[in-house]
């Protein structure tokens, strides 16, 4: 329980950014492919928040918003989330799909299907950033899209991690697509016990000089 | 004649976007599965040249519907699609008895090229 904060250096956040870089690199170039245009990404903030605070990062706990979710396993066992802002839904699957739909509350199978696959893809470009860069192997399931008041998707997703840790790493990547910009938060939420691992593989790969 | 390919992805979006290409390059699309267990079963049926599957399913996963395929029919044309970073499952899914994979978004040409190898 409660791995406090403090005990993420500056230079470990540092790296966690670079890493999520890197991440949002990869799902740049995924996204591109996927709508056939040039989207760029970049990382905005990396946090490591206390799971209580999640709510209030993504504006409070009875904000609506979008979450695209997954299980994680491998070097550490977790949940996956990746939050787009409600009102920017049908525009996001519509630009996957070809066509826009009007309420992002009743996306049709196909476009939650798209906004579901998107969160996936974004998933795998993180993780396989994450790979690259500390080789820490880690693999996402099956994703699900829930749209719901934030806390309330925080509840169902989190009742399934039974031991979780009180933290979760944030990493907020800002989308370029033309003019258009959209904000999307990655978290990931370590199971306990399994952020220890993480550290350990991840401290182990900083401080080995000039192989990073 | 036509190639005959089968899909198997859980997203239907991913479905609907592997089959505008092989459709589009005159490759008939005859069957689709949203997992491994309906993926074995429509094989065996439907006994398709080409099968494209997703690693990562409900139910049944592909690289365990792989195995099945193969061993119904030990010279089953199997290319799997998977995310980034799933390397480690890619490789698994090869010594199931997969031909070649391609990663989740793809680009048509890749797609097409990847069918093309496994075909010849």
């Amino acid at each position: 329980m409660g791995y406090e904060t403090a005990k993420f250096t500056e230079f470990q956040i540092d790296a966690l950014k670079e890493i999520g870089n890197i991440g949002a690199g990869n799902a740049a170039t995924a996204l591109s492919q996927m709508v056939g245009k040039r989207v760029d990404m970049s990382v905005t903030k990396v946090l490591i928040l206390p799971a209580d605070a999640i709510a209030g990062f993504l504006g409070g706990i009875e904000k609506n918003v979008a979450a695209v979710h997954m299980p994680v396993y491998g070097e550490m066992l977790g949940v996956a989330l990746i939050f787009f802002p409600l009102e920017r839904l049908s525009e996001l699957s519509g630009m996957l799909i070809g066509k826009n739909e009007e309420d992002p509350n009743h996306l049709s199978e196909l476009g939650q299907s798209a906004i579901k696959e998107l969160g996936s893809i974004l998933t795998g470009a993180y993780l396989s950033a994450l790979f690259r860069f500390v080789h820490i192997q880690l693999i996402h399931g099956v994703p699900g899209l829930v749209i719901d008041m934030a806390q309330a998707i925080l509840d169902t997703v989190l009742v399934e991690l039974e031991q979780r840790e009180e933290i979760a790493i944030v990493i907020e990547t800002e989308f370029l697509e033309d003019d258009k910009q959209l904000t999307g938060s990655f978290f990931l939420l370590p199971e306990a016990d399994s952020l220890k691992n993480f550290f350990n593989a991840f401290s182990k790969s900083l401080g080995l000089p000039g192989n990073g | 004649m036509a190639h005959r390919v089968m899909l198997v992805d859980d997203a239907s979006f991913m479905r609907m976007m592997l089959k505008n290409i092989l459709v589009g390059s005159g490759y008939e699309v005859i069957g689709e599965a949203e997992n491994g267990a309906k993926a074995v079963e429509q094989y065996k049926s439907l006994k398709p040249d080409l099968v494209i599957m997703d690693i990562i399913m409900p139910e049944m996963g592909g690289i365990d519907a792989v195995r099945e395929i193969i061993k119904g029919n030990p010279s089953a044309k199997i290319l799997m699609c998977s995310s980034m970073g799933q390397q480690s499952l890619v490789v698994e899914a090869i010594q199931a008895g997969a031909k070649d994979f391609i990663v989740k978004p793809f680009q048509p040409s890749n797609v097409l090229e990847a069918v093309k190898k496994v075909l010849d």
